[in-house]
C-alpha cells in the first residue's frame, strides 16, 4: 500500500545542514497498522510529514497503492490519505465550530450531497454526541478534540490514516478510549495506518509491525510479536523496551554509565 | 458508600518511620473563586513525606496535583485560597509564613523542579552564571569563587561529565536531558531538605527520562532528602517511588506503597492501571475507566 | 418564555445551530466587554455619534449654512444659539450636528478601504512568503517611510481638494501598519497544525488565507482600526484645517476649527466647540478600541 524507498531529508538551520532522514525505506501492506517508534529527533514524524506532503524538500521514491508521489499532491491524494496530529489543542481552528471543521473537507472536495447527514454520521462514528456539532474547540476537552480531529480525517473516507502521536497529549484513561476508537475504525473501514509514537507500549498495543528509528535511520523493523516476546535484535530497541516498562534502578544506572 | 482502603496501613517501609515527617499535609484545600462559583482544586488532601522518602503524587490533568505542590512551596497567589488543618515543613508551620519567609525557605530548604527546563533557564545568560547566581541569591555571604566551586560540585553530582563546557554553554546549546540536569544541579546546590518535582521528566525522551530519575534517586539517597514527585505516569512512579498517593478531582483516592500499586484496591487506581496499553498484553480493547460519582465525596486521606 | 431563557439559549453549552453558536460566542464577548466601564463609555460615544449622524439634521435648530450676518460671533448660551455662532453668523450647534455625518462618512470610508486592503496584503505576504512577501513588504515600507500628512497633502494637491480625495489620501497613507499587523499574525499561525490539517484536506491557498488565516487576523486589525479612528479624524480635520479636505461652507469639524482659528483669541468658542467634538469622538474611539482589544485579542484567551 505504502512504499518508501531511500527517503532522505535535510533541513537547513541557519547555514548548517541538518540531516533529518538518511535513506529510510519502509513497506506498509494494505490494511496494516505500522508503528514508527523513536525518540525526539529520530525523524519519525518527518517520515509522516513527507508522506502527507507537508514537507516538500525530500529525495527518494514514495508510492501509495502503486502510484508514485511527487512533490505536490493532488486533491485526489488528500481524499485518500489523511492525518491526525499530536496536539488536539493546536490542530483545530480556534474560530471554527466542529460543524465547520467537519464540513470543510466535504466542501473542498465538492461533495455537496447530504453534507449535513455526513457530518452527523461522522460524529456518531467517533462516539461524539450530536450536540457537539456547533461547539467551538475551546468548549471541548482534549479527548473530545482528538475525536473531532479523527472525524475530520475520516470524513472523506480515506484509505490511509497517518497518526502523529495521537494520544501523547492525553490522559491515560482518555488515551485508552482513543486507542479503542482507532482500533474499531480500523477494522470497520479496513484502514491502513502509520502510527508514530515515542511510546513503545502504544505501538506495541496497536501495531502489526513496527520500525524503530534513531538519528534519521531505521534501526530495526519487526513484527509486533517479536516485541511482545521481548526479543528485539537491536540493543537500542531493547533499551527502549526496558525504558518503556517503567523505572527500574538497574536499567537507569546502566543508561547513566553509557557515554 | 464504599470506604477507601485504609491508607495508613501502607506507610513507608523505610527506616525513619518513627521520626517526625519532613512534610506534613493535613486536609489541604485550594479554592479558586471564579465568576461561576468556587472551583475546589484540592479537597482535603493529606500526605506526609519523610526524609529519604520518595513520595509520588499521581493523577490525571485537573486532579489538583500541581496545586498541591505549589501550595507547599507558597507559590499560589490570591485569588487562590489555601487552607489546611496542618501544613508543616520540618515542624514549621507553612500557612502562617510571610511571602519573604517563604522565599527564604524556598531558596535554601525546599526546591522545585519544573517540567520543561527550556522555560526555567534564562536564555540570554550562560548556564554557569545562572547556577552561580542562584546559589548566591540563596546564600549572599558566599564569595563568587566559593559559589562557582559549589556550582561545579553540583554539576558533577548530576553526572554532567564535561562540567567546564556546560558552565560556559548557553541554555539553547543543552539538550533537554542536560537542561533538566542543570536545573536539578541548581536546586540541590543549595542543599535542600525537600525537593518537589512537578513532572520533571515528561518533556524528556524515555531513555533520558530514566537517566534523570536515576540522578534524582541517587541524590535523595545520598543526601537523605525528601522527594515529592508529581506525575501523571503511573508505571514510572510505581518503579521509582516508595509511596504513591493517587489523586482524583482534588481528593486522595488512596495512598499505597509503590510496590503494591499493581495490587491497588481503589477502583480508580485499578482503572488507571488497566487502561495502560502494554507491549505484551492482550491486543483487544483497553478497559475504559468508568468514573464513579461517589469518588467525589469519598477520600480525604488518613 | 421566561426572561432568562434568551440568555440561557445564548450561553448553551450545546448550540443547536450555526447561528446560535456564533451568537453565543458574540454574547460571551459582549459580557466580557460590558465589564469594562471605560470601553462602555467609548462605545456610548461612538453610538451617540452614529445616532447624531442619522437624526442630527432633524435636531439641528438652524440651517448649518444659513448666514445671518447680524448674529455673528454670539457667545455660547445665547438664546437660540446654544453653542454660539461663528464669524458668518451660522449656528455652531447645527453645524456640529450636520458635521457628525461628514465625520462619520470619512471614518467609515477610510475603514472600509484600509482594513481589507491591509488585511489582504498582510495575509497574502505572510502566507505566501518568498518573493511575493518581499515585494509586498517593501511596497509597504515605502508607504510607511513617507510622512503621513505630507503624502496626503501631495495626493490631495494632485487630485484636488474635497472629502472623497481626502478619504483616498488618508486611506493610502494608513494601510501599511495594517498590512504589517496582519503579516505578523499570519506568520504566527502559518506553521500551526490546524493550517497543516487544512492543507492536508486539499484546501487551496485562497481558501486557506481567506477562511483560515484571515479570521485570526481580523480581530487585531479591527482593534487597530478602532484605535486609529482618532488619528483618522484628526488627519481629516488637519486636511480640512489646511483647506484640502471638506470645502466651505460644508460643516466638517476640522474645517470649522480652521475657520475659527483667526478669531480664536477674541471668540474662543468658534474653534473650541468643533475641537471639543473632535476630542470627544477621538477619545471615544480610543476607549472602544482598548476595550475591544481586551475582548478580541487572540492572545488574551479564546473569544
Amino acid at each position: 500500500m505504502i512504499t518508501v524507498r531511500d527517503l532522505t531529508v535535510t533541513f537547513r538551520a541557519g547555514n548548517r545542514l541538518v540531516p533529518a532522514l538518511r535513506g529510510v525505506s519502509l513497506d506498509v501492506a494494505s490494511g496494516e497498522v505500522f508503528g514508527l517508534v523513536g525518540e525526539s529527533g529520530s525523524g519519525k514524524s518527518t517520515v509522516l510529514r513527507v508522506l502527507a506532503g507537508l514537507t516538500r524538500d525530500w529525495s527518494g521514491t514514495l508510492a501509495i497503492a502503486g502510484e508514485p508521489l511527487g512533490r505536490r499532491r493532488t486533491r485526489a491524494f488528500h481524499a485518500r490519505v489523511q492525518m491526525v496530529f499530536q496536539d488536539p489543542y493546536g490542530s483545530l481552528h480556534p474560530r471554527h465550530t466542529v460543524d465547520r471543521a467537519l464540513s470543510e473537507p466535504l466542501r473542498i472536495h465538492r461533495r455537496a450531497a447530504d453534507r449535513d447527514a455526513r457530518v452527523l454520521r461522522a460524529l456518531d462514528d467517533v462516539g461524539l454526541d450530536r450536540s457537539f456539532r456547533f461547539r467551538y474547540p475551546h468548549q471541548l476537552s482534549g479527548g473530545q478534540r482528538q475525536r473531532v480531529a479523527i472525524a475530520r480525517a475520516l470524513i472523506l473516507e480515506p484509505a490511509v490514516l497517518l497518526l502523529d502521536e495521537p494520544t501523547s497529549a492525553l490522559d491515560v484513561s482518555v488515551q485508552a478510549e482513543i486507542l479503542n476508537l482507532l482500533r474499531r475504525l480500523r477494522s470497520e473501514r479496513d484502514l491502513t495506518m502509520i502510527l508514530v509514537s515515542h511510546d513503545l507500549t502504544v505501538v506495541g498495543h496497536m501495531a502489526d509491525r513496527l520500525a524503530v528509528m534513531r538519528h534519521g535511520q531505521v534501526v530495526e523493523e519487526m513484527p509486533v510479536d517479536r516485541l511482545a516476546r521481548g526479543e528485539p535484535a537491536h540493543p537500542y530497541t531493547r533499551q527502549l523496551l526496558r525504558a518503556a516498562q517503567g523505572y527500574d534502578p538497574a536499567t537507569a544506572e546502566a543508561l547513566l554509565a553509557e557515554p | 458508600m464504599t470506604m477507601p482502603p485504609s491508607p495508613s496501613s501502607s506507610s513507608s517501609p523505610s527506616s525513619s518511620s518513627s521520626a517526625p515527617p519532613l512534610l506534613e499535609i493535613d486536609r489541604l484545600r485550594v479554592d479558586f473563586p471564579t465568576e461561576t462559583g468556587v472551583v475546589r482544586a484540592v479537597r482535603d488532601v493529606s500526605l506526609t513525606v519523610r526524609r529519604g522518602e520518595r513520595v509520588g503524587l499521581v493523577g490525571e490533568s485537573g486532579s489538583g496535583k500541581t496545586q498541591t505542590g505549589r501550595s507547599v512551596l507558597g507559590l499560589l497567589r490570591p485569588p487562590a485560597r489555601v487552607s489546611a488543618a496542618r501544613l508543616t515543613f520540618d515542624g514549621q508551620d507553612l500557612l502562617g509564613l510571610s511571602e519573604r519567609e517563604h522565599r527564604r525557605l524556598r531558596g535554601r530548604r525546599m526546591a522545585m523542579i519544573l517540567q520543561d527546563p527550556r522555560y526555567s533557564l534564562n536564555p540570554v545568560m550562560r548556564v554557569g552564571a545562572q547556577v552561580v547566581e542562584a546559589i548566591r541569591a540563596a546564600e549572599p555571604e558566599l564569595s563568587r569563587r566559593a559559589a562557582r566551586a559549589r556550582a561545579r560540585e553540583a554539576l558533577a553530582a548530576v553526572r554532567l561529565h564535561d562540567v567546564d563546557r556546560v558552565l560556559e554553554a548557553w541554555p539553547h546549546e543543552l539538550s533537554g536531558g542536560m537542561g533538566q540536569r542543570v536545573m536539578i544541579a541548581m536546586m540541590i546546590a543549595l542543599g535542600p531538605d525537600l525537593l518537589i518535582a512537578d513532572e520533571p521528566t515528561s518533556a524528556l525522551d524515555v531513555t533520558v527520562r530514566l537517566q534523570v530519575l536515576a540522578i534524582l534517586d541517587e541524590l535523595v539517597r545520598a543526601r537523605t532528602m525528601g522527594l515529592l514527585l508529581i506525575s501523571h505516569d503511573l508505571p514510572l512512579v510505581a518503579g521509582f517511588c516508595d509511596r504513591v498517593a493517587v489523586l482524583y478531582a482534588g481528593r486522595v483516592m488512596e495512598t499505597v506503597a509503590a510496590a503494591d500499586l499493581a495490587k491497588a484496591r481503589h477502583p480508580y487506581t485499578r482503572g488507571l492501571m488497566a487502561a495502560l496499553p502494554s507491549v505484551d498484553g492482550p491486543r483487544g480493547d483497553l478497559p475504559v475507566l468508568d468514573r464513579d460519582p461517589a469518588w467525589l465525596s469519598e477520600g480525604g486521606g488518613p | 418564555m421566561s426572561e432568562s431563557s434568551p440568555r440561557a439559549w445564548l450561553l448553551a453549552e450545546a448550540p443547536a445551530s450555526r447561528h446560535q453558536a456564533w451568537l453565543g460566542r458574540a454574547y460571551r464577548s459582549w459580557r466580557l466587554f460590558r465589564r469594562n466601564p471605560l470601553a462602555m463609555a467609548g462605545l456610548s460615544v461612538v453610538l451617540a455619534l452614529l445616532l447624531l449622524a442619522v437624526i442630527g439634521p432633524w435636531l439641528a435648530p438652524h440651517d448649518p449654512v444659513a448666514q445671518i450676518l447680524d448674529r455673528r460671533l454670539l457667545p455660547p448660551g445665547t438664546p437660540g444659539n446654544l453653542l454660539g455662532t461663528d464669524e458668518l453668523g451660522r449656528d455652531i450647534l447645527s453645524r456640529l450636528l450636520y458635521g457628525a455625518r461628514i465625520t462619520l462618512t470619512i471614518v467609515i470610508m477610510v475603514a472600509v478601504l484600509v482594513a481589507p486592503l491591509g488585511l489582504l496584503v498582510g495575509t497574502v505576504a505572510g502566507y505566501a512568503g518568498g518573493w511575493l512577501d518581499t515585494v509586498l513588504m517593501r511596497l509597504t515600507d515605502i508607504f510607511l517611510a513617507f510622512p503621513r500628512l505630507i503624502l496626503a497633502l501631495a495626493l490631495v494637491a494632485a487630485l484636488g481638494p474635497g472629502i472623497e480625495n481626502a478619504v483616498i489620501a488618508i486611506a493610502l497613507t494608513t494601510w501599511p501598519p495594517y498590512a504589517r499587523i496582519a503579516r505578523a499574525e499570519t506568520l504566527t499561525v502559518r506553521g500551526s497544525d490546524f493550517i497543516a490539517a487544512a492543507r492536508l484536506q486539499g484546501a487551496s491557498p485562497i481558501r486557506l488565507v481567506v477562511g483560515h488565516v484571515m479570521p485570526l487576523c481580523t480581530s487585531s486589525v479591527i482593534v487597530r482600526v478602532t484605535l486609529d479612528m482618532a488619528g483618522i479624524i484628526l488627519t481629516a480635520a488637519g486636511l480640512g484645517f489646511l483647506g484640502l479636505g471638506a470645502q466651505p461652507p460644508s460643516p466638517e469639524w476640522g474645517a470649522m476649527v480652521a475657520s475659527g482659528h483667526g478669531v480664536l483669541l477674541d471668540h474662543w468658542w468658534v474653534a473650541t466647540m468643533p475641537g471639543l467634538a473632535i476630542f470627544v469622538v477621538a477619545l471615544g474611539f480610543n476607549l472602544l478600541g482598548d476595550g475591544l482589544r481586551d475582548v478580541l485579542d487572540p492572545r488574551a484567551g479564546q473569544g
